[in-house]
């Protein structure tokens, strides 16, 4: 300020304002240290201020399809488990009704009634199987209320509903199976099927010859169902582990935004303390001094 | 011309120099005297007798020196410049802080703020879909939406607190300014009568000054100084002091945010209630304040209150939820009712208190599908929905707030700087004030050696005659 005077109070003002400002400096830097946040507040920067509210809903959301996918895998998992057990018991049936087969029309009843027995059984673990749950929830039971998805007399008591988990946008995969298109539908299910041939064992051997074929066809129908559940669990597995690669890009990029960078901002304090000090060194060695010192 | 004229000379330089030596130490005594500036004595030499007239007799040498005047060092310009510069300072550094308590009320961005619980209650809607039999999924939500009502009703209080806050202080920067104006005009009073009294009015100027200072800071208002001396004070354009009369302001408005719609907040003159017209200053911030930064912050949280209402309610009435009617204990699907009750963030509930009687599923037939709760998370990416729209919200508070902060910090420089000019212009500088010092010191020393010569003098003269 050329050919202003200079006065005590006017040098102390401008020094105090400068002081001022270094201060304010000092503490914004502080804060960003303590915090470890460059924005904590919309104003510091509205446009990462946005940023970060959107990645952290984008991240809320991902997480959700990942945990929807989690549910989805075990509801899968437990299907693919019971299918598997089930095509393992049909192939015993299978067994069985050819031993039934090759004891023949004339064969020894009483073995033909042990068959029959083994079939019995058979057919109540496959209805076990029927009604796996998982959460409680039957998972051939479509959304049914009631826990099971077949009675014990092998009458379908659950509903036509689908269980769906959503897991990436718009991605929407049916985590339950249909019990129909596995068990089959209506008086022609895989347990009447069941009841039937161990009628047939006791009492009617020569109609075992067509019962083979129908459990042929029970074994191809639980194969697809089960291929169908793998199938969707590879989808479900893939789509959550995309979700979850994209948290990570996401956790990334918000950092990126909203968190400091340490050595920079630490760099950057002890440049504005030494500024700071500089400053207040100054201002002593300013203001001491006037004519007053120079007087007798 | 007599022989004596000598003393009288030097007699006349002693009291100019003592009076300048005194003045010199109210300047020094008043160094850190805010509002304070710095007095000059002027001097100017006792002529000698210059009209010719028949029988008067001249040596030409004057008759010693005369104090004329005590000075006030002020410069009106930079005082007015002052005056602006700080009020405008004062408005924006105001309106910094209410930008501030606003973000400050909304916690954003951050892992607790408002998105973050619409997040988790979005997210409780998506586990209900999962399981939608699950007691504890229900539960759960009801207690995260809860929540969310929570927040968006201690927020709105926490703004209509503010409100109220900046309402009283409103209230009382009025009083403070009318207290103001009628201090500047008891002064304006006593300055002209001194004035017309021929009397020093140096120190009341500075009293008047400061006063007027503070009424720039607080409303804006710029002075005028009259040739008697006293200060006429306008504000939007009106007079608000002139010479010794003055007007009175007065607050009038709704004294809550929900009421500025039929009774808007307003200072006005208190004769005849016509605004005030405060464009600046720290009234105009406050002013500010209550007349939309406020009101438009509350109205942007009621918006976003009301789209999560609607949207949540048209949705959740789409569905059926599991309730029982005893004394059945099968589930009796019902459609679903409203989820929130109320319309604005002031208002918002939770209307549902039983877990089954969220409405999960689209359909009566299978009700423990989760569809519905389903198209429900969705709303969290609804680019309509409530989360874009509070998102945008905080932003645009964020956005006003930081074209504020800047404004403030540079007008801060320019406010120091033009009070640091003012204070260099009027301000006293000890270094002159101990050069002033010696000088009169000097100058009385040598006075008073004169006398003393002169004395010496006439003893040789009265010596001769024995």
């Amino acid at each position: 300020m050329p050919g202003f005077r200079v006065t005590e109070r006017s040098v102390a003002t401008n020094t105090l304002a400068n002081l001022q400002v270094n201060l304010q400096k000092n503490q914004d830097l502080q804060n960003q240290l303590s915090s470890g946040k460059l924005i904590t507040k919309a104003s510091d920067s509205p446009g990462g201020a946005v940023i970060a509210m959107q990645t952290r809903s984008d991240m809320a959301t991902l997480n959700q399809y990942s945990r929807n996918g989690d549910d989805g895998m075990g509801w899968l998992n437990q299907a693919d488990t019971a299918l598997t057990s089930a095509s393992t018991q049909l192939n015993r049936v299978r067994e069985l009704v050819l031993t039934g087969m090759s004891n023949g029309t004339g064969g020894n009843s009483e073995a033909r009634e042990a068959i029959a027995l083994e079939v019995d059984n058979l057919r109540g673990s496959m209805l076990d199987l029927a009604n796996t749950t998982y959460l409680d929830r039957p998972i051939f039971g479509g959304t049914t209320a009631g826990s099971i998805a077949y009675d014990q007399s092998g009458n379908y008591v659950g509903d036509s509903g689908s269980v769906n988990r959503t897991v990436g946008a718009n991605a929407s995969v049916r985590v339950d199976t249909d019990a129909t298109t596995v068990f089959g539908s209506g008086s022609g299910n895989v347990f009447n099927m069941l009841q039937r041939i161990a009628d047939d064992l006791r009492n009617n051997p020569s109609a075992l010859q067509a019962d083979l074929a129908s459990v042929d066809t029970a074994q191809k129908q639980v194969q697809t169902g089960l291929s169908g559940v793998g199938s969707r669990y590879n989808q479900v597995s893939q789509l959550q582990q995309a979700a979850e690669n994209r948290v990570l890009d996401l956790r990334t990029q918000l950092s990126d935004v909203e968190d400091i960078d340490l050595p920079k901002t630490i760099t950057e304090l002890s440049l504005q303390q030494t500024a700071y000090q500089a400053a207040l060194a100054a201002t002593a060695k300013v203001i001491q001094p006037s004519l007053v010192d120079f007087l007798r | 011309m007599s022989t004596f004229s000598g003393l009288n000379t030097a007699l006349s330089a002693l009291y100019a120099q003592r009076r300048a030596l005194d003045l010199t130490g109210q300047n020094i005594a008043n160094a850190n005297t805010e509002g304070y500036s710095r007095q000059r004595v002027e001097l100017s030499p006792v002529e000698n007798l210059s009209t010719p007239a028949r029988w008067s007799t001249s040596q030409g040498v004057g008759d010693g020196v005369r104090i004329t005047d005590v000075t006030r060092l002020h410069d009106e310009f930079m005082t007015n410049r002052t005056r602006a510069e700080r009020g405008l300072n004062e408005y924006l550094q105001a309106q910094s802080m209410v930008f501030g308590n606003v973000e400050q009320s909304l916690g954003e961005p951050g892992d607790h703020g408002l998105q973050a619980q619409l997040a988790d209650y979005w997210s409780a809607w998506s586990d209900v879909a999962n399981r939608p039999g699950d007691t504890s999924a229900r539960t759960q939500l009801l207690s995260r939406a809860n929540t969310v009502a929570a927040t968006m009703g201690t927020t709105r209080q926490n703004l209509d607190n503010l409100f109220g806050a900046t309402r009283e202080a409103l209230d009382a920067d009025v009083a403070v300014v009318n207290q103001t104006s009628a201090g500047i005009a008891d002064l304006n009073d006593r300055i002209a009568l001194a004035k017309t009294a021929n009397m020093p009015t140096n120190e009341l100027s500075d009293q008047r000054d400061r006063l007027v200072l503070k009424l720039s800071e607080l409303t804006g208002a710029t002075g005028r100084l009259n040739d008697n001396g006293s200060v006429d004070v306008s504000l939007g354009g009106n007079l608000l002091v002139q010479g010794d009369t003055v007007r009175d302001l007065k607050a009038v408005g709704s004294t809550t945010v929900d009421g500025i719609a039929v009774n808007p907040v307003q200072v006005v003159y208190a004769d005849n209630n016509t605004s005030a017209g405060i464009t600046t200053g720290k009234m105009a911030s406050g002013l500010e304040a209550l007349t939309s930064t406020i009101p438009n912050t509350v109205a942007g949280l009621d918006s976003v209150a009301g789209t999560l209402i609607q949207k949540v309610n048209a949705q959740h009435a789409q569905g059926y939820d599991i309730s029982t009617t005893p004394p059945s204990s099968t589930p009796n699907p019902q459609p679903g009712g409203a989820f929130f009750t109320g319309s604005s963030a002031k208002d918002i509930q939770v209307a549902i208190t039983d877990p089954t009687k969220i409405a999960a599923s689209s359909t009566a037939t299978t009700s423990y599908q989760g569809d519905n709760a389903n198209a429900l998370a969705a709303i969290a990416q609804d680019p309509q929905g409530p989360d874009t729209q509070y998102r945008n919200f905080v932003v645009d508070v964020g956005i006003q707030a930081q074209t504020i902060n800047r404004r403030a910090q540079a007008q801060q420089v320019i406010a120091d700087d033009a009070t640091s000019a003012e204070q260099a212009e009027s301000g006293v500088s000890l270094d002159e004030e101990m050069t002033n010092l010696l000088q009169f010191q000097r100058a009385y020393e040598a006075a008073a050696k004169v006398i003393s010569v002169v004395d010496t003098t006439m003893d040789t003269l009265i010596n001769m005659k024995r």
